[in-house]
């Protein structure tokens, strides 16, 4: 066998090589995507969302609204929405998502503010209420964020955050 | 399937090389003439240069085949010296079968061939616990 071996490496060491090359090919890291809720906004998808979150009621809505602005000839504005009811769009702060921001709205934030001022202890009673959410708070700095937008400063969470 | 069409495609690709490589390339050839040549010189020192030694070509193998004038004792004897010679398979006074030359070397590219799909393996597992997402 070892004559063989010494007659026939080019061939076997070809083998090796296939064997090698197959094996990167069937076992390569094949990515799977799996979109949730609450998969946080990145800044390129932000100006998407709001369009892939509209179903067949908010487009009667947004229908019926612009009809009845032409009929009452009143300016209709696009984001008659979360900026109406007064909420803040908590979907900005990185790490947020529509299912969190919901949740949040659900405990009674609907505010920037209402998060910057939160203490320790009400961020930890809070937080043991967020069920799968729960140390998003802290790991994604959510009250410092908020902190940032609740006094307008844009360019300061940027430099801290990243873009908005 | 989806995984196994690659590797039966690869291993295929393998045993493909090795047949080149072996029949157009002259390898089993060279190796079938390096083995008789070697016989021949055993048998020019032993002093039976009328013994010749074959191995069959269809299929090649490397199982020699004896022939010419010796009696009992030196048939018996130049059997075992002949076998012992390095690469030969078998030797005797009748042609006998035995495993393809070919044969041989596919099996060893079959070897070869897993184990490159083990050395891609173990590397796969190491990119895999440095890897920041599992797949």
């Amino acid at each position: 066998m070892i004559e063989v071996l010494r007659d026939y490496w080019p061939a076997i060491l070809v083998a090796l090589l296939i064997g090698i090359a197959i094996g990167f090919l069937v076992m390569r890291p094949r990515q799977r995507v799996r979109l949730t809720d609450s998969a946080p906004t990145r800044p390129h998808m932000a100006a998407a969302a709001p369009d892939m979150q509209r179903g067949v009621a908010s487009e009667a809505a947004t229908a019926t609204r612009n009809v009845a602005g032409e009929i009452l000839d009143a300016p209709c504005h696009d984001d008659v929405g979360a900026g109406a009811a007064g909420l803040d769009d908590f979907q900005r702060l990185k790490g947020v998502g529509p299912k969190f921001a919901q949740l949040l709205h659900a405990r009674g934030f609907t505010r920037y503010d209402q998060l910057a001022r939160l203490t320790a202890e009400e961020i930890e009673r809070l937080d043991s209420e967020l069920g799968p959410f729960r140390g998003r708070l802290q790991r994604d700095r959510v009250v410092e964020q908020a902190a940032y937008l609740a006094r307008g400063d844009s360019e300061g969470f940027e430099q801290r955050f990243g873009k908005l | 399937m989806r995984r196994k069409l690659p590797l039966l495609l690869g291993l295929l690709a393998a045993w493909a090389a090795t047949a080149i490589w072996h029949g157009p390339l002259g390898t089993g050839e060279r190796l079938a003439a390096r083995l008789e040549g070697s016989a021949r010189a055993a048998l020019v020192r032993l002093e039976m240069p009328q013994v010749n030694a074959r191995v069959p070509r269809s299929p090649l193998t490397r199982n020699m085949t004896l022939s010419g004038a010796a009696d009992d004792f030196q048939r018996k004897e130049l059997a075992r010296i002949i076998s012992a010679r390095p690469g030969v398979g078998s030797a005797g006074w009748s042609p006998a079968g035995g495993v393809p030359l070919l044969a041989e070397a596919c099996l060893l590219s079959a070897i070869a061939f897993l184990l490159g799909l083990l050395l891609s393996y173990l590397l796969e597992l190491r990119r895999r616990a440095r890897a920041d997402w599992s797949w």
